[in-house]
């Protein structure tokens, strides 16, 4: 039998270096497309939300899975367990980017927040949106902005905490703790995670609702989540560290991915069916946004997010291979940002009654320099915060009482 | 009584997995291993052949999703034509759910009945069982003394110093298959 041992990641000059320049050239990128677009302020508002966006939940996401196998009893996680741990270090950065990115700028995404929306005797007059009133207005919006992200900050930090403390002794009561936490935070999760998704993002086509939404969202995320997981877990393997982890887990993780792509296919489909059978204008209009204007990055969505990991993972030796795991999960966290972008733009800037030169609305920016240098700006920044918190600790955590059946773990 | 069998019984999967590992770097021709339950490890130390079921199970649930595609827009374009819900005769989301209906049941009663015939399993076969302690509490390995004949003796001393708790030559009218055999 091997015993745990602990192995320590320092910051790599190649990790810093590519984070620094992902972040420069990105950042120079996404301020040439600010130049070129300050008559477009929706443009420039919902890209930086729906990246800001992804990148927090992909962090969120990554605790969920860490949370949802501790109360699943789950053995074979434990030696990959601190990279998703290290993930959530990022929702704090991205709640803080989005309290002023929503302070800033949600008057430029939500149509609802506008002025005389509500009001029966303005011109601007919306009777659907003043219905929603209960829910849709600026009050509610706001407190429930800061108590998701504060919940979701506070319990992640105690996530984190409880599990670097097992580092110090082995102690079987902080294994009890991390349940009790992990339990706090599913609950919390599988609330918040709908509510803020109908408040963020379901809001941005305020005539538009359905029931599946926060679930394909949730979706969305985990794909991209667990997708983050395998590739840093491979990088680390492939740069020799996590020395413990063979083909087994590797498969595993293409597992997940393979799982939870077909899954969000799924929720996708379903969601459209319904909306395409029932045929009701204020449901019909999402789509229509999406496939007229939006037609080939919608339908690349699907060929990434669906397509490529059922033909692809669907063998065995492709799950266990790094390289094809790699390619395929490099494209999906590609996949499921264009996914949220494609959740917030079509409304954000259908909705803000853009005209070109010869009078037509304008309902397409298409994707040019802003849409490539932020995501890389941010996948940049994330990393590095990433990486940085997983050289804080041990990247085994060798006290945890399933480390053994981590180790010997086969399929 | 034309097939001889030599059974090595061990009680425990730890020393099976040691010893299949030795007996085949010696050279040994291990006929079948059964254990009661999955053995973890046992398949590539053993140089078990990965099983084409799955692929079996890849083109039966092919086949069901083409027919499902193809029958219903035969018979909801051409056989019986009617209008749903103002929808055209021919809606592909509306077939979705019934053709991923079919390739599940296509894969998986195909590969029920591939993994019957492949194992030569019915309600109607009565096969020969080497030793019922297999399912039970004992893990054996077979070898084919039809072509160890001579060298029973060998086999039966290195399996007891390598921890098998009782060797037995069992003689059977059926000719046992072998692993190999049975897995691909």
């Amino acid at each position: 039998m091997i015993k745990p041992f602990p192995e320590y990641y320092k910051l790599s000059p190649s990790v810093k270096t590519f984070s620094f320049v992902t972040i420069g050239v990105g950042l120079v990128f996404f301020i040439i497309g600010v130049l070129l677009n300050l008559h477009y302020p929706a443009r420039i508002w919902s890209v930086l939300f729906s990246t800001n966006l992804y990148f927090t939940l992909i962090g969120l996401a990554a605790i969920f899975w860490v949370t949802s196998q501790t109360i699943g009893y789950n053995g074979w996680f434990i030696l990959l367990k601190r990279i998703p741990e290290a993930m959530g270090s990022f929702v704090k950065w991205g709640a803080l980017l989005m309290i002023v990115i929503l302070a800033l700028g949600s008057h430029s995404i939500y149509h609802w927040m506008h002025e005389g929306i509500t009001n029966p005797a303005s011109p601007d007059y919306d009777a659907l949106i003043a219905g929603k009133k209960p829910f849709l207005n600026q009050g509610f919006f706001w407190i429930a902005t800061i108590v998701y992200l504060g919940l979701w900050v506070g319990l992640i930090y105690l996530v984190r905490k409880n599990s670097l403390e097992s580092d110090k002794a082995w102690d079987l009561a902080n294994y009890r703790r991390s349940k009790v936490i992990s339990m706090f935070f599913l609950v919390v999760f599988a609330v918040s995670t709908s509510t803020a998704i109908w408040h963020w993002l379901m809001s941005v086509d305020p005539h538009w609702l359905s029931t599946l939404y926060g679930w394909y969202c949730f979706i969305s995320m985990f794909v991209g989540s667990l997708s983050t997981i395998a590739l840093i877990t491979i990088y680390l393997k492939e740069n020799g560290h996590l020395k413990l982890v063979n083909d087994s887990h590797i498969h595993d993780l293409g597992k997940w991915v393979f799982a939870f792509s077909v899954a969000w296919t799924y929720l996708w489909f379903s969601q459209f069916m319904l909306i395409w059978y029932g045929n009701i204008p204020e449901e019909t209009l999402y789509y229509r946004n999406r496939f007229e204007s939006y037609q080939i990055l919608y339908w690349l969505t699907f060929f990434i997010n669906f397509v490529l990991p059922l033909l692809v993972l669907m063998t065995a030796g492709n799950k266990r291979n790094p390289n094809v795991l790699r390619f395929v999960a490099i494209l999906l966290v590609f996949g499921h940002w264009l996914d949220y972008y494609l959740m917030v733009t079509p409304g954000a800037v259908g909705n803000a009654g853009y005209y070109d030169a010869n009078g037509q609305a304008i309902t397409n920016f298409g994707i040019g320099f802003m849409e490539l240098g932020l995501p890389t700006a941010y996948l940049g920044f994330f990393v590095y915060v990433v990486f940085t918190a997983l050289s804080k600790s041990s990247l085994v955590p060798i006290n945890h009482p399933f480390v053994k059946e981590s180790i010997t773990h086969q399929t | 009584m034309a097939y001889r069998y030599l059974l090595g019984l061990f009680d425990d999967e730890v020393p099976l997995l040691d010893a299949v590992g030795k007996l085949r770097h010696d050279g040994w021709h291990i006929h079948d291993v059964l254990t009661p339950f999955p053995v973890h490890g046992l398949d590539p130390v053993l140089g078990l052949k990965e099983t084409r079921l799955h692929t079996a199970g890849f083109v039966f649930g092919a086949t069901g999703t083409a027919f499902a595609l193809l029958a219903m827009t035969y018979i909801s374009t051409v056989d019986w034509p009617n209008v749903f819900g103002g929808k055209p005769y021919f809606s592909l989301p509306a077939f979705i759910p019934i053709a991923f209906e079919v390739t599940v049941l296509f894969a998986s009663v195909g590969m029920v009945i591939t993994y019957y015939l492949r194992n030569r399993l019915s309600v109607f076969a009565h096969p020969e069982i080497l030793e019922p302690r297999t399912s039970n509490d004992r893990f054996a390995i077979v070898f084919d003394l039809g072509k160890y004949n001579d060298d029973a003796g060998k086999l039966e001393e290195a399996l007891l110093r390598m921890g098998a708790v009782e060797v037995k030559v069992r003689e059977m009218n059926q000719r046992q298959r072998s692993h190999n055999e049975q897995s691909a």
